[in-house]
């Protein structure tokens, strides 16, 4: 176990925590095939845990559970008490879930800050007619969205680049501006969906150091898919391992490592990687 | 630049316009007149179908049913008893829009908000539909209004329509509501809400998983986009003196459509530009038309050669100028204010 | 409603079915494999009949003679139109493609106005054609009965095309899944070429049809028939070649019966028509047999 992750796992056993997330008994299936089964999760405030698995194991798949971009079929899931199974995506991350995308779906055809930006309006309280008519109200507030924004931008490190367009950044900086984005949501619980794909080692250690940082700056609950065992490793607590949606082993990274059935299905191959 | 600088700057710009059109009300030769109002009445339409196609990325084809909803609403609101008797000589309209008449300027109003609600009816249960299928559906709207319209004869007077409209559209009216129309809509398009409707036509999942709500701003686009297009409808029918259900058709909506693509879909600028230059294109276009001249050869004029150069025009800026004639500039003080920079090094 | 005037009623109303049926499967078939609506269907549809008319009328082309003349011409206008507005727009965001087939409607509308003139022609119509058949009290246009045997044997040819030939399946791949098909080593710019070609002859031949019902050939004839195109191919299911069929169907029985059935309503029977896409279109927003086809993450 590295430092930072031992320092991390003493924070957290000390204090009885809230649930964030609870999932209980949560399968989704597609016609005839089971993407997922019965998955089960307690996630406590403050946890930063990792879910990994082979390619097509279900993981994108229990984020699109969690924000509604599909129905489960059958479970249970609450955020902080809340029943969210039914609710629509919006409403979700406005509640306070936030994720990246596999893919990256930034706005291409706006700036790095008006990306940013376009995700405060979540929680935007002023009217259109306030809006339009630019009342002290507005006014007061789309300051505090432009200021916020410098500030996560300077978190991520692209201020210097708040006025290109996004898709012009290198990939590994769209990445980053995906998690600014993210957090200007004003989450609880931040789902990252393989944020250090295309990372250099450098860069996967620059990734690291932000995740703990965000985590521990804004109060997070962190899931992290990966298959970047340098990410999964070094900063999860504890680790949820997928296999054909089946949940085949959870623990600590080292038990992990050691769990002979994890080992089986994909640590063989994850282990060129780390 | 600073904003108040900005702002007055613009209300300059207004007060300027204004002594414009005082003196063109005044002296400019009425041939010109019609074909500026008309144009005026091309840029609202042009700026709210933007507001939705453009700027929010919904494919409406439905604006010539908002027009029409709008035109006739404030119509039958502005016209006089007695026009409107001897219009519905063969059913009466119905009591008691025989006998209400309300000042143009509310009947406009009305005329709006009528198609603004329409918007909404549309909007609502349509937006539910994929992408594609929004053409087609918006498209039946527009087609069941005109539909609808040619057999209510007790309240529209059916294929017949309504003539003998009184003239109260001039260029007062049309040049503030253009100016409304921008400024209302460039505010909706520069705030967090313009953002919001920017993100949902660049990448819906990911507007939706920033918390945004796809369908409040939606239809949001939609009942602001129908109003103005009911403004203009309204405005339309007191200056053509005559309206009828088929001329709000689906070929009505290309034209705007096409309005919006050579003045560059999300360009508020282009839309007003183009949509001025579209009425007057046509009437120089004319001239094709007319038996000419050439070389000492008669050539007779050919009828519909107007709309075929435009649908030429049309499919070139389609396929080589996708961004339309004016891309992504749009018109800002700071712009100006670069141009007068520029001079200035010169010298 | 006596009986035999139903019957009237109702093979009228299976042949404009047909031909409703036809117009949209030809365009069902674009969308099916490009997922272009193609709003310039109906004006395709309108060139065909004027190809036939002029094959007939100024080069003296017998009837058959120029109505095979006509469907292969408008194969080739089909691809041809492809070609130019559609193919080099292929790599850009949906809406460019949408634009640009309004935009080719737009054209190819005034491009008739201006070349064959805006008064109506009138089609011509075979002797054989325009007899009636008398089964006891019930007449029935030839034509009626025409338009129905040879619209099955297209439907039964096309049915042929698409599940027993190699373009038939390249086709079927490329409606499926785009991308794998081009991995499998399928020619996907001659597959698109050869579809709309299939499926603006098809357009030429419910325009045969459509003409010898309603003689009167003008340049905005296509609106109204592409328009129902439309309105069958969504209510049955985008991309659903049976679904346009079943939708063109469904529209030729309602336009026809509708005003038998409720003359006084007639005329909102467009209006009726345009609800009833509406309706379907929120309940069931892929059509009565369309499938889930969604994006997420």
């Amino acid at each position: 176990m590295t430092p930072q992750s031992a320092e991390a796992t003493k924070t957290i056993k000390s204090v009885a925590r809230q649930t964030v997330l609870k999932m209980e008994h949560v399968t989704k299936r597609f016609g005839g095939l089971v993407a997922v089964s019965d998955f089960n999760l307690d996630l406590k405030e403050g946890e930063l845990i990792g879910l990994i698995g082979p390619n097509g194991a279900g993981k994108t798949t229990i984020f699109n559970l969690i924000t509604h971009v599909i129905p489960i079929t059958e479970g249970k899931m609450e955020f902080y008490g809340k029943d969210i199974a039914n609710l629509t995506t919006d409403r979700i991350i406005r509640l306070g879930v936030a994720r990246t995308f596999q893919n990256i779906r930034l706005f291409s055809n706006m700036t790095v800050r008006e990306n940013i930006l376009t995700a405060f309006h979540a929680h935007l309280k002023s009217g259109l007619f306030t809006a339009v008519a630019f009342l002290p109200k507005y006014k007061n507030e789309e300051e505090y969205f432009q200021q916020k924004t410098l500030e996560l931008m300077k978190e991520v490190g692209i201020e210097h680049l708040a006025d290109n367009i996004s898709s012009s950044l290198p990939y590994g900086l769209q990445r980053k501006l995906e998690i600014a984005r993210a957090l200007a949501t004003n989450p609880k619980l931040l789902l990252l969906d393989e944020p250090a794909a295309g990372m250099n080692p450098d860069e996967t250690l620059e990734l690291n150091q932000l995740i703990l940082r965000i985590r521990d700056k804004y109060k997070l609950t962190v899931i992290v898919i990966e298959h970047d065992m340098k990410v999964i490793m070094n900063i999860c607590e504890r680790i949820v391992v997928l296999d054909h949606g089946v949940t085949i082993a959870q623990g600590t990274p080292i038990e992990i490592q050691q769990n002979p059935l994890v080992i089986k299905a994909y640590l063989g191959a994850g282990d060129e990687d780390a | 630049m600073k904003r108040r600088t900005k702002v007055l700057l613009s209300l300059t710009l207004i007060i300027a316009i204004y002594v414009f059109v005082y003196f063109s009300e005044l002296y400019m030769d009425p041939f010109i007149k019609r074909i500026l109002n008309t144009g005026l009445i091309y840029a609202i339409l042009g700026v709210s179908l933007n507001l939705i196609n453009g700027f929010t990325g919904q494919f409406s084809l439905g604006h010539a049913g908002f027009m029409a909803i709008g035109a006739y609403a404030s119509a039958l609101l502005y016209m006089s008893p007695e026009t409107k008797m001897s219009n519905f000589f063969m059913i009466p309209l119905i009591s008691p829009l025989d006998r209400i008449q309300i000042p143009f300027f509310w009947a406009i109003i009305i005329g709006g908000l009528m198609a603004a609600g329409a918007g909404f009816i549309v909007g609502a249960p349509c937006l539910r539909v994929r992408g594609d299928y929004l053409a087609i559906v918006t498209y039946g709207f527009s087609e069941i209004i005109r539909s609808l319209f040619n057999n209510l004869q007790n309240i529209t007077n059916g294929p017949l329509g309504l003539k003998g409209l009184p003239t109260y559209t001039n260029l007062w009216w049309t040049v503030s509501w253009t100016i409304i129309t921008v400024i209302v809509i460039k505010r909706i398009v520069d705030s967090s809400y313009g953002r919001a409707l920017k993100a949902i036509r660049d990448d819906e999942i990911a507007a939706e998983n920033l918390g945004i709500n796809l369908f409040k701003h939606k239809v949001l686009a939609f009942v602001v986009g129908s109003f103005f297009a009911g403004v203009a409808g309204g405005l339309l029918g007191s200056l053509l003196m005559t309206i009828d259900p088929n001329s709000f058709s689906i070929l009505f909506t290309y034209q705007i459509i096409m309005i919006i693509l050579l003045g560059g879909l999300g360009n508020i600028t282009g839309s007003v530009v183009v949509g001025i230059g579209f009425a007057f294109l046509m009437e120089w276009l004319r001239f094709v038309e007319m038996p000419m001249n050439i070389f000492g050869i008669e050539i007779p004029g050919i009828l519909g050669m107007r709309m075929l150069i435009f649908s030429i025009l049309l499919m070139v800026t389609i396929l080589f100028f996708r961004q339309g004639i004016f891309g992504k500039v749009e018109f800002s003080w700071e712009g100006v204010a670069k141009l007068f920079q520029k001079k200035k090094v010169k010298e | 409603m006596g009986w035999s005037l139903f019957m009237q009623h109702l093979v009228n109303a299976i042949s404009l079915g047909f031909v409703f049926g036809l117009v949209a499967v030809g365009y069902a078939l674009v969308y099916g494999v490009v997922k272009l609506v193609n709003f310039a269907h109906g004006d395709v549809f309108m060139m065909g009949a004027y190809m036939m008319f002029y094959a007939s009328v100024l080069f003296g082309f017998p009837w058959l003679a120029a109505v095979i003349f006509g469907i292969a011409l408008t194969a080739l206008l089909g691809v041809g139109i492809e070609k130019v507005a559609y193919r080099p727009l292929r790599k850009y965001p949906r809406i460019n493609s949408l634009v640009s087939s309004i935009g080719m409607s737009f054209l190819l509308q005034n491009f008739a106005v201006v070349v064959f003139g805006g008064i109506q022609r009138s089609f011509p119509v075979p002797e054989m054609m325009k007899k009636t058949i008398i089964l006891g009290e019930v007449r029935i246009q030839s034509v009626s009965i025409y338009t129905i045997i040879f619209s099955i044997l297209v439907v039964l040819l096309l049915t042929f095309i698409l599940q027993k030939t190699r373009i038939g399946l390249a086709m079927r791949i490329l409606s499926t899944d785009f991308d794998t098909a081009r991995l499998m080593g399928i020619n996907v710019d001659r597959t698109i070429s050869f579809t709309f070609a299939l499926g603006s002859a098809l357009a030429a031949v419910s325009a045969v049809f459509y003409a010898l019902r309603y003689p009167q050939i003008f340049p905005f004839m296509g609106q109204y028939p592409g328009s129902r195109a439309f309105i069958a191919a969504v209510v049955g299911g985008i991309g659903s070649i049976k679904g346009a069929l079943v939708g063109g169907f469904l529209l030729g029985m309602l336009t026809v019966l509708l005003p038998a059935a409720f003359p006084e309503y007639s005329g909102y029977r467009e209006a009726l028509i345009f609800a009833l896409l509406v309706i379907v279109l929120v309940f069931k927003p892929n059509g009565l047999f369309g499938q889930e086809a969604g994006e997420k993450a």
